[in-house]
C-alpha cells in the first residue's frame, strides 16, 4: 500500500476543541465495506442455520432408581398436517401425555414403538411418558441404553457412579446430587451402580458391618480398643457429613478389629494349654444349649405357609421352554421370573419374587400383570398374599 | 486490494465451514476425568472388599488407572482427540472389571431392605413428578380433578420410609399409583373430547386455505397459456400440485354433514402426495 494513503493529517486543534482528522484512504475503505458487510451477513445467516438445525429438537431421559426411565421428547412438526407420528423409546409405555407448544392436550393412539399425535394444526409437540425397557440389570450393574438421532441428556438417580461408558459425553454437571450428562446423537451404552462409595447409604453399611464384626469378636472375650477408636472416628465424620472419610474409616476399623483378634488368639494359643478343663465343659454345655435353643427357634418360625405347602390340586407345572417357544418375544427380565418360578414347582408367592429380584412391590407388580396380559401366568389370591402361577402351555393357547 | 479480499474471504469461509465442528468437538474435559476417577475410586473401593483379588481384575485395575493418569495428561495438553480416546479405553476396562466383580458376588453389600428402600424412595419421587405434571396440565385443560389424597397419600409414604416403615410406604405409593391411572385416564378422555372440536376448526382452516390456493392456481392458469388440467377428479388420487376443486367441494360437503374424520382423511391424503 502507498506510503502517502496511509499518511494522516492532523490539523490544529479548533477553538471549540475538536480534533479534525483526515484519512487519504477513506475512498478504498468505503469500496471495500459492502464485502466487509457481506461477510457478517454471511456470518449471521450461519448462526441462523445451525440455530435452526439444532434447536427444535429436545431429548431428555430421567433415570429413577427402580430402573424406570421418564422421557420427556419436544420436536416441531408440520401444522398442516392433521397428525404426527413419534417414535418412543421402549415398548412398554406408560403414562404418556402428548401437549402442544400452549400446553393443550393432544389425542394419542400408541401402537407398540409409536404413537400417532392427533397435532390439528400444532407446530410443536411435547410428550412425557415412562419406560422400563431402557435399563437392564446384571448383579450390582445397572446398563442404560438407547440410540438416538439427536443429542440428548440423561439423569442418573441419585448417589449412581458411572462405571462405564461407550461414548465420550459433551458435558457432565451435578444438579440436585444428580449427575446431568449431555451425549451426541447414535447409539451409546451408559453402566452405573446406585448406592455407592461416598454416599451416606454407603457409610452406614461400612459403620454398620465394622460394628457388627466388633461385637462378634467382643462377645468372644476378645478386647478390640483401637478397633473401636477407629470406629468412633468414622461416626464422628459421618455425624460431619464426610461420608468418603467415615467409610474408609470404618473399613480400617474392621481391619484392626481382626488384627486385635488375631493378636488375641496368638496369645490364648500360646496358654490353652493351661485352661482348666472345667471351663471347657461349661462353655460346652452353653455352646450347645445354643444351638439347640437356635434350632428350635428355627423350626418355629418356618412355619408360615408356601406356595409349595398349597395342595396341588392337578396343577402341573408347565415347562418354561414351552413357555419361551411360544412367547418368543419375552422380554429377559420377565424370561428370569418365568425361570425363577419354573424352578420353584410353578408357583410362588409374589413377595417371594419381589425378594428374588429386589424390586419394589409396585415394580413386581406390573412385572406381574404384564405376564398375566400374555396368558403366561395367573394370579391367585391365597392367605391375603398373590400366589403366581405358571399357566399350562394349552391355556395359553386358548 | 484483491489479494485482501480473498484473504478476508478465505478466512470467514474458514470460519463458516468450522465454526459448528469446532462448537461440537470441544467437549467439556474436566467432564471425562471426573467420571473416569469417580469409576476408578469406586471400583478401587469394592476390590478393597474382595478378599482374594484374581489377578485378572489387578491387572486390568492397573490398565484403567493408567488409561484415567493418561486422560489427566492429555487434559492439560488440551488434546482433545488423544483425552477422548484414554476416556473411552478407561471406562471400557472399569466396565469389564465391574462385569468381573459382579460374576464373583462379593461385594453384595447393599441389604435387600436398604435396596427396597432405595427404589421406593425414588418411585415416590417419580410418581410425585408424574402427579405434578398432570396436575399443571390438568389447570391449563380445565379438568378439574382433586390432588389433595394423592399429595397426602405422597406425604404419609414419604414419611413412613423415613420412619423404615417399607411396606406401609409401598401401600401407599400403590394408592398413588392408582390415582395417577385414573387421572391419566380421565386426562386421556378430556383429550379426546376436546379434540373434535379442534379437528372442525383445523378442517375449516384446511378448507379455506385450500379454497384460496385453488383459486389463485386458476387465476394463474387463465393469464398464462391455457393448458390442460392434469387434476384428478377424485380426493384420493392426485396427480398434481394443484388443489382439485372436487376436493375442495368435498370437504366443504363433509365439514357440513359433520364427517370430520373423513374429511382429515382426505387433507392428509393430500398432504402426503403433496410431500
Amino acid at each position: 500500500m502507498p506510503q502517502e494513503n496511509q499518511m494522516i493529517v492532523v490539523q490544529e486543534v479548533l477553538p471549540e476543541g475538536m480534533l479534525f482528522v483526515r484519512i487519504n484512504c477513506i475512498l478504498t475503505t468505503m469500496v471495500r465495506a459492502p464485502i466487509i458487510a457481506a461477510c457478517f451477513v454471511l456470518l449471521t445467516l450461519c448462526s441462523f442455520v445451525q440455530y435452526a438445525v439444532g434447536s427444535p429438537k429436545v431429548l431428555d431421559f430421567t433415570i429413577y432408581a427402580d430402573g424406570t426411565t421418564h422421557v420427556f421428547y419436544q420436536t416441531d412438526v408440520d401444522s398442516q398436517s392433521p397428525d404426527s407420528i413419534l417414535n418412543l423409546y421402549g415398548n412398554s409405555i406408560e403414562n404418556l401425555v402428548v401437549q402442544d407448544e400452549n400446553g393443550t392436550l393432544l389425542s394419542s393412539k400408541v401402537n407398540q414403538s409409536t404413537a400417532t399425535v392427533e397435532t390439528l394444526g400444532s407446530s410443536t409437540i411435547k410428550a412425557d411418558y415412562d419406560t422400563p425397557d431402557l435399563i437392564s440389570k446384571n448383579g450390582k450393574t445397572w446398563t442404560f441404553h438407547v440410540d438416538s438421532p439427536i443429542d440428548y441428556s440423561i439423569i442418573l438417580p441419585k448417589n449412581s457412579v458411572i462405571v462405564g461408558m461407550s461414548v465420550s459425553p459433551l458435558n457432565m454437571q451435578i444438579v440436585d446430587d444428580q449427575s446431568l450428562i449431555s451425549l451426541p446423537s447414535g447409539s451409546s451404552e451408559i453402566n452405573y451402580i446406585i448406592g455407592v462409595l461416598g454416599t451416606s447409604q454407603t457409610a452406614t453399611l461400612a459403620i454398620q458391618k465394622a460394628q457388627d464384626f466388633i461385637s462378634t469378636i467382643t462377645s468372644t472375650g476378645v478386647k478390640t480398643p483401637m478397633a473401636l477408636t477407629k470406629l468412633e472416628e468414622a461416626k464422628l465424620d459421618f455425624n460431619q457429613g464426610k461420608y468418603s472419610d467415615a467409610e474408609s474409616l470404618a473399613g480400617a476399623a474392621k481391619s484392626l478389629a481382626l488384627q486385635e483378634q488375631q493378636t488375641t488368639n496368638s496369645i490364648s494359643n500360646t496358654s490353652s494349654n493351661n485352661l482348666p478343663i472345667s471351663v471347657l465343659i461349661v462353655g460346652g454345655i452353653f455352646a450347645t444349649g445354643a444351638a439347640g435353643f437356635i434350632i428350635m427357634k428355627r423350626k418355629r418360625s418356618s412355619n408360615p405357609i408356601t406356595p409349595s405347602a398349597i395342595t396341588k390340586n392337578n396343577y402341573i407345572a408347565p415347562d418354561k421352554e414351552t413357555i419361551y417357544k411360544l412367547k418368543p418375544e419375552l422380554r429377559q427380565d420377565d424370561k428370569d421370573i418365568v425361570e425363577f418360578i419354573s424352578e420353584k414347582g410353578g408357583q410362588v408367592f409374589e413377595s417371594e419374587l419381589r425378594k428374588k429380584f429386589l424390586m419394589p412391590r409396585t415394580t413386581m407388580w406390573r412385572a406381574v400383570k404384564r405376564l398375566e396380559r400374555e396368558d403366561i401366568v395367573e394370579i391367585e389370591k391365597v392367605d391375603q398374599q398373590n400366589l403366581i402361577k405358571l399357566r399350562k402351555p394349552e391355556e395359553n393357547e386358548t | 486490494m484483491k489479494a485482501l479480499t480473498i484473504i478476508f474471504l478465505a478466512l470467514v469461509g474458514t470460519l463458516v465451514i468450522n465454526g459448528p465442528i469446532q462448537s461440537y468437538a470441544d467437549p467439556q474435559l474436566d467432564a471425562l476425568l471426573k467420571i473416569a476417577i469417580q469409576a476408578r475410586e469406586n471400583l478401587k473401593m469394592n476390590i478393597s472388599q474382595i478378599n482374594n483379588v484374581p489377578n485378572e481384575i489387578t491387572r486390568l485395575f492397573k490398565q484403567g488407572s493408567d488409561e484415567t493418569d493418561a486422560l489427566s495428561n492429555a487434559i492439560d495438553k488440551k488434546d482433545v482427540g488423544s483425552a477422548r480416546q484414554h476416556f473411552l479405553s478407561a471406562m471400557n476396562f472399569f466396565k469389564t472389571i465391574n462385569n468381573k466383580i459382579n460374576s464373583l458376588n462379593a461385594t453384595q453389600v447393599n441389604s435387600q431392605q436398604q435396596t427396597e428402600e432405595l427404589q421406593l424412595q425414588s418411585e415416590i419421587t417419580r410418581i410425585g413428578k408424574i402427579g405434578e405434571t398432570l396436575k399443571t396440565i390438568a389447570i391449563m385443560n380445565h379438568v378439574s380433578f382433586d390432588f389433595t389424597q394423592f399429595d397426602q397419600l405422597i406425604q404419609k409414604a414419604k414419611q413412613d420410609l423415613d420412619n423404615d416403615n417399607v411396606s406401609e410406604a409401598s401401600k401407599l405409593v400403590e394408592q398413588a399409583n392408582r390415582i395417577v391411572t385414573d387421572v391419566h385416564h380421565s386426562i386421556t378422555v378430556v383429550a379426546n373430547q376436546k379434540n373434535s372440536d379442534r379437528a372442525k376448526d383445523f378442517t375449516a382452516k384446511q378448507i379455506e386455505k385450500l379454497d384460496k390456493m385453488g383459486s389463485t392456481s386458476t387465476q394463474n392458469s387463465m393469464v398464462q397459456a391455457p393448458k390442460v388440467s392434469t387434476m384428478a377428479k377424485t380426493s384420493s388420487n392426485f396427480t398434481s400440485d394443484e388443489v382439485p376443486k372436487d376436493m375442495v367441494t368435498k370437504l366443504k360437503k363433509l365439514a357440513v354433514e359433520g364427517k370430520v374424520d373423513e374429511a382429515l382423511k382426505v387433507i392428509k391424503s393430500f398432504k402426503e402426495h403433496q410431500k
